[in-house]
């Protein structure tokens, strides 16, 4: 398409015109260790892409200081607009790795919109196009979400202005194409996140459909770490001769630990409130099988003792997004969610995945433990497995190549722990139960008592204060962990407690990360 | 706000006038049900004519649905002291007169004579409690005689469960309501009869097959020992090596489930495994979308026969084996999922609701 107006710079390292990254402010560097997963990389900078200077800028002041294998292999490819087949782990870039090609074929002085990013989840577009703003925050490029559970109205409001990139989910998509509201008849880049989630056959016939709004002429990416061969099919049907990459020599990702416990059904939330007294829970997600379970989880932590959010597909939109934005955030230490939340969902505080249910087949796997062990960090996913599990348990082993091994009776810290907050989160959790025992005289699961540390996300969020802070429902009192209280108590301090601004205290501090 | 009151005692009286005292374990809007747990049948203390005595039932149901059709009034009972259970265990008592200060119970224990038939009112299906003649004698109606205690952890295995009986009339609501228990709350009273409202609203169409009789009596049991959780012990009994190919699934023959699972199983160790990037870009991982196909092309995957009914069952059991209740119900009342977040409701703040089923009358 027609390249912007403005000159796509491409300053080489050595330039010396490189004052306009004195201007930027990216977030401060994350110290965690991370795995070949995302180290392993051939060398290439983002100023060697031929990116303009605004991308640039974008890409630096979000905390990017190299490309990820992924993206490094992916970028430069799509900026030839070929079609691409891209496959990588979970939490390894691939999110950037479609926005910076993507946005880097914007022309920003012209009204259409030039980029449709389809995800299959809500919260996934929110998160994607937050990404896209970040990123394109320099160029001045209008970057609108749109999806299910939100009025329709807004949106076509919203589409009489300028919409650059459109970043959404099928179904309100297609609905707003089909209403010629949404205008992608010279929207010359398609790309599919998470893709074979989004060509599972109640999503194929709409996005079809979808597809015949666009230019024949156009580019089209798919994105994901699964591919089963049904994808197959829509590449021979819609794709010409796509460049494939494939970054996956296995399948799991070297950084996250998995461990099972045997347990009966009626053992669950004992092996559970054990696990949480037990395990340094930076934070952590918790997933259930069906969304009534998904409830009455919730419920059974906070009698516990213990604060968590919930989510999951019956809930209003508002919720999802207050909760998703909230844990994400850091106001909440868990969350229970359905599998709704299992794909593309990146929080890099997360370091404990927990399988409440065990799930059925291995692609479903495969992405719930992908939500800890972000970027090549280090995680522990844990999987509550009964009787009843036991073929899926093999079965899943043996499709991924994996071996999920039984939990032994103390966790290493250095597997899914931040070295620099080890020592410290002991330190806190006993300043925290020395606080607590004074107040209560009661005894608490340690891992509970501090706020969970929120490690700076790509999409970095202001400061501010907590809007939910006088209204957390699942948090409930640690004072009466004990028993059966049909719901707990308040928490009067942790409600106080503002929103963490400023510098963390602890090791997950400071973390940047590179935003996917 | 019904759901707020989940954990709380509860009166409910069914359409013959019986009383049952319980904790209102959950309300399920889609079956049109109340669940209490740990529950008391009371009888039918003053409610209806001697000759229509049904007596109150000493041991406590564990798990009780009522059908929400067939519940004429409910309330919240204020904590009580527990049962005074000498006089009743002892069978030569036939009734007692309040003494003094005490309340006295209003019921006296009958020993059931064999052959003696159900009550008359009684649906069939019922499992009534201990049925007798109609008492010689009434006593004076103390309503809020035996307060079992309501410890929810109980756990003796109880598999007795009795159904409302059925007596078709809608919403004749009378407001009894035990002495004792007004106090607790016009306010908590009122939520949970619009709970009830709801649930009638509900009920409408499902009408028909209220009358079956059917019980659902579960155990209640998830307690959370406060030791530790001893993994090595509960792994010990797990031997997942023994999962491998030689000594797979019982059933050889091609049953649904299984026949994939060793097909898959095979495709590994002899062909290829579901993901080799040296052959293909493309996985035969199994997904949610394969499961749903092959679902689909077997003939109903699911076990228990056609819908999703079945599996709802399912899962509800496994709800109450591993939670003590079956679910089914946003947490913030019918009908209402509300998001996890929020200080609404739940605690008694006002907001509980949204999106109220058609015909909250509020």
């Amino acid at each position: 398409m027609a390249q912007q107006s403005r000159p796509s710079s491409s300053a080489s390292p050595n330039s010396t015109a490189n004052d306009w990254k004195a201007g930027l402010r990216p977030p401060p560097k994350d110290s965690r260790p991370q795995t070949e997963d995302v180290t392993a990389t051939k060398g290439l900078e983002f100023e060697d892409m031929y990116l303009r200077r605004e991308l640039l800028m974008g890409i630096f002041e979000a905390g990017f200081e190299r490309p990820s294998p992924i993206q490094e292999e992916a970028i430069p490819v799509a900026l030839t607009k070929r079609d691409v087949l891209a496959r990588a782990k979970n939490g390894t870039g691939k999110t950037a790795a479609f926005v910076i090609p993507s946005l880097q074929q914007i022309d920003v002085n012209k009204n259409k919109i030039q980029a449709l990013l389809l995800v299959p989840t809500r919260e996934l577009a929110l998160q994607t196009s937050q990404v896209c703003k970040i990123l394109g925050k320099h160029m001045g490029v209008q970057v609108m979400v749109t999806t299910g559970g939100t009025t329709l109205k807004d949106d076509i409001m919203r589409l009489s202005e300028d919409v650059h990139v459109l970043v959404g989910t099928p179904g309100r998509v297609l609905d707003l194409a089909g209403k010629s509201v949404a205008d992608l008849s010279e929207c010359p880049v398609f790309v599919m996140d998470e893709a074979d989630k989004l060509l599972s056959p109640e999503f194929t016939p709409v996005v079809e459909q979808l597809l015949s709004y666009l230019p024949k002429e156009r580019q089209v990416m798919l994105f994901s770490a699964t591919f089963p061969l049904i994808v197959k099919d829509f590449k021979d049907k819609h794709m010409s001769s796509p460049y494939e990459i494939n970054l996956m020599d296995e399948l799991t990702l070297r950084g996250v630990t998995q461990y099972y416990a045997f347990v009966e059904e009626r053992q669950k939330v004992h092996c559970l409130n054990t696990l949480f007294s037990k395990l340094q829970i930076n934070q952590s997600i918790i997933f259930c099988n069906s969304t009534n379970r998904v409830e009455l989880l919730a419920k059974k932590i906070t009698e516990l003792g213990y604060s968590c959010f919930y989510s999951h597909a019956k809930m209003l939109q508002s919720h999802r997004n207050r909760v998703f934005h909230d844990f994400r955030n850091g106001v909440c230490r868990n969350l229970v969610c359905s599998d709704l939340l299992t794909r593309g969902i990146d929080i890099q505080a997360v370091n404990v995945v927990i399988n409440f249910d065990f799930p059925k087949n291995s692609e479903t796997y495969l992405h719930r433990i992908g939500r800890s062990g972000r970027f090549g960090h280090l995680g522990l996913a844990i999987n509550l497995v009964t009787y009843e599990d036991r073929f899926s348990l093999y079965k899943i082993e043996q499709e991924l190549g994996t071996e999920i091994q039984p939990i032994p009776s103390s966790i290493d810290k250095r597997l899914y722990v931040a070295p620099g907050a080890i020592a410290e989160g002991s330190d806190q959790s006993q300043k925290a139960s020395a606080q607590k025992a004074t107040a209560n005289g009661q005894q608490q699961p340690q891992a509970q008592q501090s706020r969970p540390q929120p490690v700076q996300q790509g999409p970095v969020r202001p400061p501010q204060p907590n809007p939910g802070s006088n209204q957390v429902l699942y948090q409930s009192s640690s004072a009466q962990p004990q028993q059966a209280r049909p719901n707990g108590v308040s928490m009067a301090q942790q409600q106080q407690r503002p929103y963490p601004s400023g510098p963390a205290p602890a090791g997950y501090r400071g973390g940047v990360a590179v935003p996917r | 706000m019904a759901l707020s009151f989940i954990g709380k005692p509860i009166s409910l009286i069914s359409h013959s006038d019986v009383r049952y005292r319980g904790i209102l374990a959950g309300i399920d809007p889609a079956a049109s049900t109340i669940q209490l747990s740990n529950v008391y049948s009371m009888g039918t203390e003053t409610r209806r004519p001697p000759s229509e005595y049904i007596p109150p039932v000493q041991d406590p149901y564990q798990y009780i649905i009522f059908r929400a059709s067939e519940v004429k009034d409910l309330s919240v009972d204020e904590a009580q002291p527990p049962p005074r259970r000498s006089v009743h265990d002892d069978p030569a008592v036939l009734g007692v007169s309040a003494p003094g200060p005490i309340p006295p119970t209003t019921h006296s224990l009958y020993t059931p004579g064999p052959g003696v038939s159900q009550y008359p009112g009684a649906p069939a299906g019922t499992v009534p409690p201990q049925t007798l003649p109609p008492p010689p004698i009434q006593q004076a109606p103390q309503p809020s005689a035996p307060q079992p205690s309501y410890s929810q952890r109980s756990s003796s295995a109880q598999g007795v469960g009795s159904d409302v009986p059925s007596r078709t009339q809608s919403a004749n609501r009378r407001s009894h309501h035990p002495a004792g228990s007004v106090m607790n709350a016009t306010a908590s009273l009122e939520s949970v009869e619009r709970a009830l409202g709801d649930l009638r609203v509900n009920n409408g169409a499902g009408r028909g097959r209220g009358r079956g009789g059917r019980q659902d009596v579960k155990p209640l049991g998830v307690t959370v020992p406060t030791t530790d959780f001893d993994f090595e012990t509960s792994n010990a009994r797990f031997d997942k090596a023994a999962l491998s190919p030689k000594v797979p699934t019982p059933g050889e023959n091609a049953e649904n489930g299984d026949a994939s699972k060793e097909s898959e199983g095979e495709k590994k160790d002899e062909n290829e495994p579901a993901y080799n990037p040296k052959a293909s870009f493309f996985d035969t991982l199994s997904s949610s979308a394969s499961e749903r196909a092959s679902g689909r092309g077997r003939g109903g995957g699911r076990r228990g026969g056609p819908g999703g009914r079945s599996r709802r069952e399912e899962e509800r059991e496994k709800n109450v084996a591993t939670f003590g209740e079956p679910g089914g119900v946003g947490l913030m009342g019918p009908g209402a999922y509300v998001g996890g977040w929020g200080g609404y409701g739940r605690r008694g703040g006002g907001r509980g609701r949204r999106g109220p089923p058609a015909g909250v009358g509020r």
